[in-house]
């Protein structure tokens, strides 16, 4: 339980790089907000597990792995980016902002609940 | 997909081994991500090399903590040998504030052995003759098998708000209970009781500590212990706030065993169970009057029931010859312990929520 926010931060780290390397269905971004919105997911996942991860138990080390695979999720996201549409294009404009902001606002209040 | 590529360098152009200003941006991205990352490491923090007090037991609890990993700030200890004090402290005085945690219990069951040497309330009056629990299971537990930890009472009553608060208050370093004496009423009429056998019990604790403050018709559980157990031991630096309004200005934050600021417990109605807060000066005093046997309801000490492998008393468990009690609360820990045959106490008080049992343990058993 006490290692959760670390496994977390782990998965999400991951689900950005995908987001950004990948063209796998269900993994690559399709739009440039799904990408920002995964960043965002990547580095709230990052400030949760930095908080609340034991690391006086574990080698704090270990931070750099999660760390080291959003830093190549932003090298991937910078190199697909001027690809990508702004929104996507198969779904209506509006569903997909108000899914992006209610996912960046359920992540501002993760953090300000967890870390702040 | 969209096709913007850049064009293919023609073959007449000279092939070029720069990358391209994408690739550099990209990698320039990632490696400041990086470094940003690493300059934000995690870093634990470390018992104080600020130290003051006896040098070899200051050296001895370094031994002792070696290695251990866990996240450590202020600390200090004492070893009481007969009339013999010797204390080590690690970023901290005699007079640094630490929460006491559930050492608080053994307060609170001083207090019911000084009531019953008063003769307002006996080990068998029953909860229901001073709270308002009704007619419900409850109401039959006597105050005996509350400090004796037997009552049958869950650890923590177990409502859907309390388990929520538990939870979100694990997270958030804040602190977890928040009950009214109203709350904790309800709560007691709405639990079921189990087996009258060992079973450590928070609620039962704060359910015995309201109980005797409405024995002894005194204001609340702070005002309680001052007058009773604090005041006559001298330990002018100790109290049990029940809210936030109650702490002191030498009043400091304690650290999580992640390394967070941890918010105190106050512990509104559950205060008998924990809220205590002291110094290391005031807790020689209390272990040094429970070792001689001059505490107010030093009774309390005394084994009466099975506790596991151990005795209990009225909170006080009793393993082999040490009689002890420990205390953990969002950003504190605590042990207290004697001996009365090898005339021995050991207080230790830690400014981070990482148990301390092993180090008193180890300490009442250093030659």
């Amino acid at each position: 339980m006490e290692y959760f926010p670390g496994f977390l931060a782990l998965a999400f780290a991951l689900v950005f790089l995908a987001a950004g390397a990948t063209r796998w269905k269900g993994f690559g971004a399709s739009s440039r907000l799904e990408l920002v919105v995964a960043a965002l997911t990547a580095v709230a996942g990052l400030a949760v597990a930095r908080a609340l991860m034991p690391w006086g138990e574990v080698s704090a080390l270990l931070w750099l792995v999660p760390v080291a695979i959003t830093a190549a999720g932003v090298a991937a996201a910078v190199w697909i980016w001027p690809f990508l549409p702004a929104l996507r294009p198969d779904r209506p404009a509006r569903r997909t902002v108000v899914f992006g902001s209610l996912n960046t606002v359920v992540l501002l209040a993760v953090v300000a609940l967890f870390v702040l | 997909m969209t096709t913007n590529r850049r064009p293919s360098p023609r073959r007449t152009e000279r092939p070029t081994r720069r990358p391209p200003r994408r690739a550099v941006v990209a990698a320039v991205a990632a490696l400041a991500v990086f470094a940003a990352g690493a300059l934000v490491i995690p870093r634990p923090p470390q018992l104080s090399a600020e130290t003051s007090g006896d040098d070899r037991l200051v050296a001895e609890v370094r031994r002792l903590l070696d290695g251990e990993g866990a996240v450590r700030d202020r600390l200090s200890v004492a070893v009481i040998d007969g009339a013999e004090v010797r204390t080590a402290h690690f970023g901290a005085t005699d007079d640094t504030e630490y929460e006491i945690g559930s050492v608080t219990k053994t307060v609170t069951g001083s207090l019911l052995a000084d009531a019953i040497d008063r003769g307002e309330v006996t080990g068998s009056t029953p909860l229901g003759d001073l709270l308002d629990v009704g007619g419900s299971a409850a109401a039959s537990i006597t105050l005996d098998e509350l400090a004796t930890q037997s009552s049958g009472l869950p650890r923590l009553p177990l409502s859907a708000g309390m388990i929520v608060s538990a939870i979100v208050a694990n997270f958030r370093a804040s602190d977890p209970y928040r009950s009214t004496l109203a709350d904790l009423e309800s709560d007691a009429r709405a639990s079921a009781v189990g087996e009258k056998q060992f079973l450590y019990s928070n609620f039962g604790f704060a359910l015995l500590g309201q109980a005797l403050v409405a024995a002894a018709g005194a204001d609340d559980y702070e005002a309680l212990a001052a007058q009773r157990v604090f005041e006559p031991l001298g330990m002018r630096d100790s109290y049990a706030p029940s809210s936030r309004d109650g702490l002191r200005d030498t009043a400091v934050e304690g650290l999580t065993a992640t390394g967070r600021t941890a918010a105190a417990w106050t512990m509104g109605a559950d205060s008998p169970a924990g809220s205590t807060r002291s110094t290391l000066a005031d807790m020689v005093r209390y272990a040094r009057a429970q070792l001689d046997g001059t505490a107010p309801g030093v009774a309390a000490t005394e084994p009466r029931a099975d506790a596991g492998e151990s005795r209990i008393g009225f909170a006080w468990l009793t393993s082999d010859d040490v009689t002890w009690h420990n205390g953990q609360t969002g950003g504190y820990a605590s042990w207290v312990g004697f001996d009365r045959d090898a005339d021995r106490a050991v207080v230790v008080v830690n400014g981070s929520s990482v148990s301390v049992d092993d180090l008193g343990l180890a300490l009442m058993e250093a030659n």
